[in-house]
């Protein structure tokens, strides 16, 4: 039992899962940030810890410390937030890390090796680079940063630092969502044709604010000077789940936003579609609306020969529904596996009904989410993101990939505001293109 | 003369998978069930053509082999061979020559006229088939799986492809050469009443595997041939042959034969292993 908590088995298990094997090259195509995560690479750092220090503490900061309490190789030395209502709560579930209201005095302290900054948009590029200036293993929320100007200038300062950053992309660590691009990958729904993404809600996105004069600090998402609305909140996952899928960069976007039912004096648009335009002429639609939930959220990958819904974990084909035996044998062998698949028994009667069943990504149950949370929903791979964190602290070794899928899907939910507040065709923009871009 | 029965668009599915040189096709519903093949190391435009080659086999053989088809050679000889003697082509004398032998070799269990086997004649020399008594009807239907895959298994060999997975809806399954990262192919063999138990694990090299059994949603559609009654029992066989028709006539047979004949039985035809499982 001692030595079984030393390590994570949530990650273990989750990697495993994934089916890596020591010194495996099983999946490393699709997920490349995952390399560092092994059995192995956990068993190293057994006993050790990473001294985390949290920026600000609201509901998405209490989050992380609630996965933080369960993972055994970290251990919260510090509490921020000038808010004292939620600094008390936090501290009151950690009671013996140290407390500050000013980010760049915890970042002063030897004692913390990583941060994890949770705070509104605006703050994230000015919290990153100090992060990163003090010598601090970093992980930030996502999006990015709340400009284009401010994602460059992380992503530059990020290569040339030799410490950790991560973004909190948590569909790069869910397992539904790898084993589903990895099919996707592999062929099984064709090629790609289109895809749609939404994200529905019936909430006024607003919490509840205690007098007048805090209104722009806790209701930051309505703000411009503050945020970037919907699209660095919810689409910036969903954009970055369609450029994994097509392992590609859209290269314009077209768009219209508006504030149609909440007229309460926010800035940001209530209502939003935008249309992606990959080079070979595929479009990722992103729709979001917050006074109706009844579509939920979901990314629908549309292949010529099937749909992948990746939040559902499930697929579809066009017409025919192989012998399920036979797709755990054809994404073996891609996957360079040898086992037993469950094929010989009694002749089967096919069905033909028009509506298909749908086939699973996960055998046995699947977590999905509705989408409606402002917080977080559970097992969505944050924790396995935070965990993944920690051990990047202990180790110093940077993850494949992570800055640069948040530097993209920010990049366009920037350019898709754009779009939209100028009524035009925003192209990406020549001088914020990275090498890592592909169109 | 026979008209030709309207081409009617199957659901066909097939993608080559070109980091693993894997070929994949498979058709939603032909003779009854889905089938599936796999195979490996050739480049997409060579499997292209060799399951173009397999798919158009299969269309073939679902036409020819369904009596429920009335343009097939089958419902002909169905609705005529009791009046006279009707003259056969190549294939059927060669399907319902060996179906005699087969009939023999199982003690009359396995038989294609579902209990009136011995109602056929059998013309050697004219090579004509004539029924005894009108209600003789032949039914291909557990003979066809076994047939069309040796046949499959020809064209792949043709076209020398070692390393072959084909599936006709479970439960007839040949497995050439080997899995691309293993020296056999692997199968889990499931309790068809309760999907969470493993009954048995096989490896398979250049073998087939024949399947008969009841399932929860598909009982009796195994016919006692001697009693003239549909099995109901709990139970399962599965047998390993190099021959995909043998496999198949030795698990259905062993599905009804009494204990005491099973090792007569299985003496008389080319099989590797056979298990019969009580579920």
């Amino acid at each position: 039992m001692k030595e079984e908590k030393q390590v994570d088995l949530g990650l273990r298990q989750f990697i495993k899962n994934l089916g890596y094997i020591a010194g495996g090259t099983a999946m490393l195509g699709t997920t490349p940030w995952l390399q560092s995560f092994t059995t192995d690479a956990l068993k190293e750092i057994k006993g050790e810890k990473a001294r985390i220090g949290l920026i600000r503490t609201g509901s998405r900061g209490v989050y992380h410390i609630h996965n933080l309490l369960t993972i055994p190789h970290a251990e919260i030395i510090a509490l921020c937030d000038d808010y004292e209502p939620n600094l008390k709560a936090a501290s009151e579930l950690c009671p013996n890390a140290k407390k500050y209201t000013d980010y760049r005095k915890l970042l002063e302290s030897n004692e913390i090796d990583g941060v994890i900054i949770s705070t509104p948009l605006h703050w994230h590029a000015p919290m990153v680079l100090d992060a990163l200036a003090a010598g601090k293993h970093t992980f930030c929320e996502k999006s990015m940063a709340l400009t284009m100007q401010e994602c460059k200038s992380v992503y530059d300062t990020y290569l040339t630092s030799d410490k950790v950053l991560y973004f909190g992309m948590q569909r790069l660590f869910d397992e539904k969502y790898i084993k589903a691009i990895q099919m996707i990958h592999s062929g099984i729904i064709g090629d790609i044709v289109g895809i749609r993404c939404h994200w529905f809600r019936n909430h006024d996105w607003r919490r509840p604010v205690p007098s007048s004069e805090l209104e722009r600090k806790i209701n930051w998402r309505l703000y411009r000077e503050s945020s970037a609305g919907l699209t660095t909140e919810l689409a910036t996952h969903q954009l970055e789940v369609s450029n994994w899928s097509m392992k590609k960069i859209p290269e314009s976007v077209v768009g219209l936003g508006d504030i149609t039912f909440w007229k309460d004096g926010r800035e940001v648009y209530d209502s939003v579609s935008l249309t992606y335009r990959y080079r070979s002429g595929v479009k990722t639609t992103y729709e979001s609306l917050i006074a109706n939930r009844f579509n939920g959220m979901e990314e629908q990958i549309l292949g010529h020969k099937g749909t992948m819904e990746l939040a559902k974990g499930e697929y579809f084909f066009e017409e025919v529904a192989p012998a399920p035996g036979i797709l755990q044998l054809i994404h073996d062998i891609e996957l360079k596996l040898f086992s037993a698949v469950p094929i010989a028994g009694p002749s089967w009667i096919p069905e033909t009904a028009k509506r298909q069943k749908p086939n699973y990504v996960m055998n046995g149950f699947t977590h999905t989410t509705s989408g409606s949370s402002m917080i977080g929903a559970d097992k969505d791979g944050s924790d396995h993101l935070i965990s993944a964190f920690c051990q990047a602290v202990i180790t110093g070794e940077k993850a494949k990939n992570i800055v640069e899928e948040c530097y993209a899907s920010t990049m366009l939910c920037l350019m898709g505001n754009q779009a939209m507040a100028e009524q035009r065709k925003i192209d990406f923009p020549q001088e914020y293109i990275i090498p890592y871009l592909k169109f | 003369m026979r008209r030709h029965a309207p081409f009617k668009m199957k659901p066909v599915y097939s993608h080559y998978y070109e980091n693993s040189c894997l070929f994949h096709g498979s058709i939603l519903n032909i003779m009854g069930t889905g089938f599936d093949i796999i195979f490996i190391g050739k480049s997409k435009s060579d499997a292209t053509k060799i399951w173009d080659q397999i798919s158009s086999l299969l269309e073939l053989l679902h036409a020819r082999l369904n009596r429920f088809d009335e343009s097939s050679e089958i419902a002909f000889v169905n609705l005529n061979a009791h009046k006279q003697a009707i003259k056969t082509s190549d294939y059927l004398w060669e399907i319902l020559s060996d179906n005699q032998q087969y009939f023999e070799q199982t003690n009359g269990i396995f038989d294609i006229t579902l209990g009136n086997f011995s109602q056929i004649e059998l013309n050697e020399t004219e090579k004509t088939v004539f029924f005894r008594s009108g209600n003789t009807k032949i039914d291909l239907g557990g003979y066809a799986k076994g047939y069309a895959i040796e046949k499959i298994k020809k064209i792949l060999i043709n076209n020398n492809i070692r390393d072959a997975f084909v599936d006709f809806g479970n439960s007839s399954v040949l497995a050439m050469g080997k899995h691309p990262h293993g020296d056999s192919w692997k199968l889990i063999i499931k309790n068809p009443f309760d999907q969470n138990i493993i009954l048995n694990e096989e490896e398979l090299s250049n073998k087939n595997i024949s399947t008969s059994g009841n399932m929860l949603t598909h009982t009796m559609h195994i016919k006692n041939t001697r009693t003239g009654k549909f099995n109901d029992e709990r139970k399962m066989v599965t047998v390993i042959s190099d021959n995909a028709i043998e496999a198949e006539v030795i698990s259905t047979s062993l599905m009804i034969a009494q204990p005491d004949e099973v090792d007569s039985i299985i003496q008389r035809f080319d099989i590797d292993k056979y298990k019969i499982y009580y579920l």
